[in-house]
């Protein structure tokens, strides 16, 4: 077990290595020197071009800028922003809770829905409640949850005038927090519902063939039993995969989802600075959102061996 | 002791049937406390049927025509689930043939076994499992206060059959059904659970309904022995009547199909014909009674002539796999053999021996850590040159254990008998004319081409396993377990075919198995193998005779055979 533990995090280490050498490897491969916009282009100065390149740490060695840039930021510290009054790490020390919050209750929304559906699709396969969660989650699979939230916006705004848009910090109003974060998270868990009932469903399915349930039904086990002592355990292995990738997606920003509630998230900052080649700023955010990825694959790996016995003995 | 007369199981005039489909058609018969009731027959005979409808576990498309069971004088026909969840595992209990899968991969053993008590309300969570600890006592269980902590997949086969038997008895039921409780196990494990189920219904008095394929199993625990055919009782009687004295040409067909030592080595096998029906019985000095043998007469079979020349040489051949940080497995342990040109050299082991192992070292599928292989004297293991190693692949071929798995769904017929001659390059016409050689062979005709594997039924697929691999014409083929997955009488017509072929090509096979009868029927010389290493090797009727290693000789007692339990009564 502690090896594995070992073995995963290194894992997890390398690939972060590997992505923060990509990131600072690509503003260098960008055609343009960050130089010419501080000099006059038609009358350029070799010494003042010279000075500051060395005030802007230019003339070292990559490996040694590389350095420097890591090293900071790992502490937290991105620079500044280009196009922005505030350093990077402000915004995105301002942003990261915002899209965490949605990401997580997004994430709980769709696990809530999306396996309990799966569960009822499975058990009554082929019946009433089967067709009915089929069908939804395949709505919901299809119609981006953009198009529902602008509905539900629409609807909103015709009738309960409920203050759906903008950000509220949780430590500022809780409740005015949640009433703001509820719809566009519901939206997308639903997206992310609709999958977990299929993926709950196909394994759960699966599960209920194996030998061991036909077991479980030679010993007494009533059915509900069997379902949920036996076979959604063994079902759910799977699915938490799906799960924990899911969740660092939408944690990486939901840009539109973002952009219809005004949400001020990950995804917002990254696309802003991506219209406005704020190189910094994009460096920051894959970085971070690169980070979350790792961190919540690794804990989703290391939840497994908790899940699955099986994998405890093979490393 | 009141009620002795009131049978386990009672089944009166039973017949279930799947749509248009009778499986089961009027069975009837019963299981006293204490009794073993053993039910033969092959794939289709219908005896899963009567275990789970016995049970009351049959799957929804099944529909009880006709026909009542009682279990200890209750009657279980017509019960609805909530009722039927109450008897099973309380007064019905069942093991199954697969006891990994049959164990649920993320739940203790002790939970469960506990579990089957506390379903029923017999006891509390911590009592059921102090009384799981008992369990596992009862059922030998070595280690139990360890054990009883580990998963499924942390135990040995046997192991786990254990846990299921544990489980099965764990509520006293008065019937306990095993369906082919022993067939996936090795023959030295076996022979224990087969002894625990014997020693079970002594302490508890436990009704057995016993379903196996294996007469020789059958034989050995059974105290009477029902012989199903289509859905039908054909026979029933003691094992003794059945097995020795059988009365119906059906049993009789089955007993002459499998090979015995009584038999003359590599003789053909008798082929069961025809259809069968209640009420048949034996004329006298019908060819296939009185559990007599095949046609004893045949050629004097030509036993291992020293003069035959050595075809395949292998020597010192060490194989190990990393197991963890420290551990290895020594899969093949210094394995030297000889097989000689057109004989059929035997490999016996139980799982984890290393037959496998050693197959794919021989096939070049796996390089041997040490060790030569020579072929027609040229080396052919990775020190030997591009020429020779070619040249050898181009002669070997190998049949694997389960036609079911070893054909490409996707594949017609015609590509998958085509697919090795790829490697010799053949034009199109001489392919087609090739592979419609080597599929008459094995009794196709052109016809089939153009199907798909899963148009034709086991036995079929394994004979078109074997013109796929005869189609090269090789000199040497491995037969990794050929005919393990296949009923008696498909295995006896493949074993035919192989011999036929044989005595035709004089080509030379490898015939790994775990079943000692096969491999005593077929081989010319065999190798015992155990632990990755051969502890005996030589001449096959010599070491069937007088095995001279220890541990062959517990593998030979542990085999249940046919003739033993017929010098014992």
């Amino acid at each position: 077990m502690g090896s594995y533990l070992l073995k995963r995090s290194a894992t997890a280490l390398l690939v972060l290595i590997t992505l923060s050498v990509l990131v600072f490897s690509l503003v260098r491969w960008i055609p343009g020197d960050p130089v010419a916009s501080f000099v006059d282009p038609n009358n350029p100065d070799p010494e003042q071009i010279a000075a500051i390149r060395h005030s802007l740490g230019l003339d070292r060695s990559w490996l040694a800028q590389y350095g420097s840039w890591i090293s900071e930021a790992v502490r937290g510290d991105f620079g500044h922003s280009i196009t922005q009054p505030y350093s990077v790490g402000e915004q995105i020390r301002s942003r990261l809770p915002v899209s965490v919050e949605l990401g997580v209750l997004a994430t709980l929304f769709g696990v809530l829905l999306g396996v309990p559906a799966g569960v009822a699709s499975a058990v009554w396969r082929g019946r009433l409640p089967d067709l009915v969660f089929r069908i939804g989650s395949f709505a919901f699979l299809a119609i981006p949850a953009f198009v529902f939230g602008t509905f539900v916006l629409l609807v909103n705004s015709q009738t309960l005038r409920l203050r759906l848009i903008g950000y509220v910090p949780f430590s500022q109003d809780p409740l005015a927090n949640l009433q703001r974060m509820v719809v566009p998270s519901l939206l997308l868990g639903l997206g992310l519902a609709a999958l977990v009932c299929r993926y709950v469903r196909g394994t759960l399915l699966d599960t209920l063939g194996q030998d061991y349930i036909r077991t479980g039904r030679s010993k007494g086990a009533s059915p509900a039993r069997l379902v949920i002592r036996h076979a959604l355990r063994n079902a759910l292995i799977p699915v938490t995969t799906i799960v924990g990738v899911q969740l660092a997606a939408l944690v990486g920003g939901t840009v539109v989802i973002e952009n219809v509630f005004a949400l001020p998230g990950m995804g917002n900052l990254l696309i802003t600075a991506i219209t406005t080649t704020d190189y910094p700023t994009i460096q920051a955010s894959i970085l971070v959102i690169g980070a979350l990825y790792v961190a919540i694959n690794l804990v989703v790996d290391l939840l497994y061996p908790l899940v699955d016995p099986r994998i405890r003995v093979v490393r | 002791m009141t009620d002795t007369r009131t049978p386990a199981l009672e089944v009166r005039d039973l017949s279930i049937s799947y749509g248009e489909t009778t499986v089961v058609q009027n069975v009837g018969f019963r299981v006293a406390p204490g009794e073993i009731v053993g039910v033969i027959g092959e794939s289709g005979s219908g005896k899963s049927t009567v275990a789970m409808a016995a049970m009351g576990l049959l799957p929804p498309a099944a529909r009880n025509e006709s026909g009542q069971i009682s279990l200890a004088g209750m009657p279980m026909t017509g019960l609805s689930e909530k009722e039927m969840c109450r008897v099973r595992g309380a007064r019905a209990a069942m093991v199954f043939q697969e006891p990994m899968s049959a164990l649920n991969p993320c739940m203790t053993i002790e939970a469960q076994i506990a579990e089957v008590l506390t379903i029923h309300g017999l006891s509390g969570k911590a009592a059921a499992r102090r009384r799981a600890l008992e369990l596992l006592r009862l059922v030998h269980m070595p280690d139990p206060e360890l054990k009883r902590k580990q998963f499924p997949h942390q135990l040995s086969g046997g192991q786990r059959q254990r846990v299921m038997m544990a489980m099965a008895v764990a509520a006293s039921p008065e019937l306990l059904v095993a369906d082919e409780p022993t067939t996936a196990l090795d023959v030295t494990v076996q022979a224990q659970i087969l002894d625990l189920i014997l020693e079970l219904r002594q302490d508890i008095g436990l009704g057995v309904l016993f379903i196996s394929h294996d007469l020789g199993v059958i034989a050995q625990v059974c105290d009477r022995v029902l012989v199903m055919y289509r859905g039908q009782v054909m026979e029933e009687g003691t094992p003794d009547q059945v097995l020795h004295h059988p009365q119906h040409p059906y049993t009789a067909a089955l007993l002459a199909s499998i090979p015995r030592a009584s038999q003359r080595p590599r003789t053909p096998l008798t082929v069961i014909g025809g259809t069968f029906r209640v009420g048949d019985r034996l004329s006298p000095g019908d060819p296939a009674g009185g559990g007599a043998n095949g046609p004893a007469a045949g050629p004097e079979p030509a036993s291992a002539e020293p003069d035959r020349p050595v075809l395949l040489e292998a020597t010192q051949l060490v194989k190990s796999f990393k197991l963890g940080r420290r551990r290895t497995l020594r899969a093949l342990d210094d394995v030297s053999l000889a097989i000689r040109q057109g004989e059929t050299y035997g490999v016996v082991g139980e799982s984890g021996s290393g037959k496998s192992t050693l197959a794919k070292v021989m096939m070049l599928l796996a390089r041997p850590d040490t060790g030569t292989i020579q072929y027609r004297g040229s080396r052919v293991d990775p020190g030997g040159t591009r020429r020779d190693i070619e040249d050898y692949r181009r002669n070997v071929q190998m049949v694997f254990q389960d036609p079911n798995d070893s054909l490409d769904p996707r594949y017609t017929i015609l590509r998958t008998v085509a697919e090795p001659l790829r490697a010799v390059g053949l034009g199109t016409e001489e392919t087609r004319h090739r592979v419609e050689r080597s599929l008459a062979a094995v009794g196709f005709d052109a016809e089939v081409l153009s199907r798909y594997p899963h148009e034709f039924s086991g036995g079929q697929k394994q004979r078109i396993a074997i013109a796929r691999a005869m189609v090269t014409e090789p000199s040497f083929v491995v037969l990794d377990e050929p005919t393990s997955a296949l009923d008696v009488s498909v295995q006896a017509q493949i074993l035919n075919l192989l011999l036929e072929i044989q005595q035709r090509t004089n080509v030379t096979y490898m015939f790994i198995s775990h079943n000692l009868a096969v491999v005593r029927h077929l081989s010319h010389r065999m190798a015992v193998m155990h632990h990755g290493a051969v502890v005996e090797e030589g001449v096959a009727e010599e070491v069937f005779r007088s095995p001279q290693h220890p541990y062959t000789q517990r593998l030979l007692a542990s085999l249940p055979e046919l003739e033993r339990s017929a010098e014992a009564s």
